[in-house]
């Protein structure tokens, strides 16, 4: 939580709420002053304090500069009904005319209380249920690791002594075991964290993401942009693709990866990518539920493949639609990929 | 290939039965010894008898950790190769770990053997890069205090045993680059 307080061309104002509230201040005179210290430091401030004195100090050129998540209150001089509306349509969470208010200083005092808690509380608190949430996945994951290894030594021991029909039974079950506690982890780890993005060479990552050995086929389309992303989300996004694919379209599906619309013109713009596959595609009543938690029609799924991809693609804010392939297979479309900057 | 010559390994994870079954991935190359404390471990090692040449080590055990045997190791300078299995994902933390190798529980067996294979490959190339680096240093004095027409033959078997010693660290330079590790010598 930031209890730094920046106020803005307000110097006697400032001195006097000072004395009210529980936080450091930090003053500037004018507006450029004000966004440089902001663009620097723009998480260090709980709150900025703006006066409005037009064309000296313009208020909302502050506004555009400061991010939704810091709140401004505004404080003019010569105030008006019409100013007031304009400020709060320019993303100002508070406004307050000294000349209309009896009591100016408490009043800015408490504001700048209020939005310091409010911002605080719920940024923080979803954060610590992330954390907890991710903290705990991790931890089950882990305690089952232990067993799976027991399991899969001690049945390994087995096969060396005898021979049984079982063995295989149980193998393929501890296969399906160590594939639900990796989705389980990488769900911890990709589904509640905010991305860290850098430019990614999307071809070279979704020939990464192909398993190896498989006897299925994969065709990249070979003009595919780089993008900004975190590689990893990425990466875990195509190989659950990948695998639904195998899982549902068998051993020698034929998979294909594209753009959606031709490759785009300008720099920074946004891409479409599909991935469509030959395999038995998927039934169009059921294509709202294949994106949720545990959904799973085939023998060997863990449920959890898709939801991951879905849960990476909204922290990404793209979005991913479900259709038809030219083969009668899926297609999955992801929207709104942003284009990294040709070199 | 004879007994004497087979390489010695040291298992060491507090599950006896995780312990039999890396016995039985590697036995038929290696001869083994099983340990399930890390006190115990630590005893086997002594450098007047130098009979182990790589430990698998269990990362987390009651009583003495992988971490701590690991540590021990490094400290003593008892230049063991070292790989660390756990059900504990790798952090960041293993940069400084003075191991050789990681693996992530569960293992298969193709795993611990290729991860194996690898630390000794590993081993072989900086026993032979030291053993080169010798034969050239050597080469350079002698050459200062010869001219290249009156060179001894001795001289020339020096050349010549740099040239073998060229040969196969190539070699193991090619079986390496299938592993991440040949990936960096050969950038």
């Amino acid at each position: 939580m930031n209890h730094l307080v920046l106020f803005v061309g307000l110097p006697e104002f400032a001195s006097t709420v000072e004395s009210h509230i529980d936080c450091s201040i930090v003053e500037r005179d004018s507006i450029e002053d004000a966004i440089e210290i902001f663009s620097a430091r723009s998480d260090e401030f709980g709150c900025v304090i703006t006066g409005h004195n037009y064309p000296a100090i313009d208020a909302s050129r502050l506004l555009d500069h400061v991010s939704n998540q810091t709140p401004v209150i505004v404080i003019p001089t010569n105030g008006s009904s019409s100013l007031a509306t304009a400020m709060y349509a320019n993303g100002a969470a508070g406004y307050i005319d000294p000349d209309t208010t009896d009591t100016p200083v408490e009043t800015v005092g408490e504001l700048i209380h209020k939005q310091l808690a409010e911002a605080g509380s719920a940024d923080s608190s979803l954060a610590e249920e992330n954390k907890r949430l991710e903290e705990f996945v991790s931890f089950v994951s882990h305690e089952l690791n232990n067993p799976i290894q027991k399991s899969r030594s001690g049945l390994d021991l087995i096969a060396a002594e005898c021979d049984s029909d079982y063995i295989d039974e149980v193998d393929t079950t501890l296969d399906r075991m160590e594939e639900l506690v990796d989705d389980l982890l990488a769900l911890a780890k990709y589904g509640y964290n905010s991305p860290d993005v850098t430019d990614v060479e999307l071809r070279e990552v979704i020939s990464d993401s192909w398993p190896t050995p498989t006897t299925a086929d994969i065709e990249i389309d070979s003009s595919l942009p780089s993008i900004i992303a975190e590689e990893s989300m990425v990466k875990q996004i195509f190989e659950n693709l990948f695998r639904n694919a195998i899982e549902h379209g068998g051993p020698h599906v034929q998979v294909r990866v594209g753009m959606v619309d031709p490759p785009p013109t300008d720099e920074g713009d946004s891409v479409s990518i599909y991935v469509a596959d030959n395999g038995p595609g998927i039934d169009p009543e059921a294509r709202s539920k294949i994106f949720e938690f545990g959904h799973t029609d085939s023998q060997n799924g863990t449920g959890l493949g898709l939801a991951i991809v879905d849960r990476i693609v909204e922290t990404f804010g793209w979005e991913i639609t479900v259709t038809e392939s030219s083969d009668g297979g899926a297609r999955f479309e992801l929207h709104g990929i942003p284009t990294a900057p040709t070199r | 290939m004879s007994n004497e010559n087979r390489k010695t390994l040291l298992i060491v994870d507090d599950e006896e039965m995780v312990a039999e079954s890396y016995e039985l991935y590697l036995s038929d190359k290696y001869e083994t010894r099983v340990e399930t404390t890390g006190g115990a471990a630590l005893c086997e090692l002594t450098p007047s008898d130098r009979e182990i040449d790589l430990i698998l080590l269990d990362r987390r055990m009651p009583g003495m950790s992988g971490d701590v045997v690991a540590e021990h190791i490094d400290e003593y300078e008892l230049d063991y190769q070292v790989i660390m299995i756990s059900a504990v994902d790798p952090d960041l933390d293993i940069i400084d770990m003075p191991v050789d190798g990681y693996l992530s529980k569960p293992v298969s067996e193709e795993e611990v053997v290729e991860a194996v294979e690898r630390a000794f490959l590993i081993a072989d190339y900086r026993e032979l890069l030291l053993r080169y680096n010798e034969a050239a240093e050597k080469h350079d004095i002698l050459m200062s205090n010869f001219s290249s027409g009156d060179a001894p033959t001795q001289l020339e078997q020096l050349k010549s045993r740099m040239q073998s010693l060229e040969e196969e660290l190539n070699d193991l330079t090619e079986s390496l680059s299938e592993t991440n590790v040949g990936a960096v010598f050969n950038s």
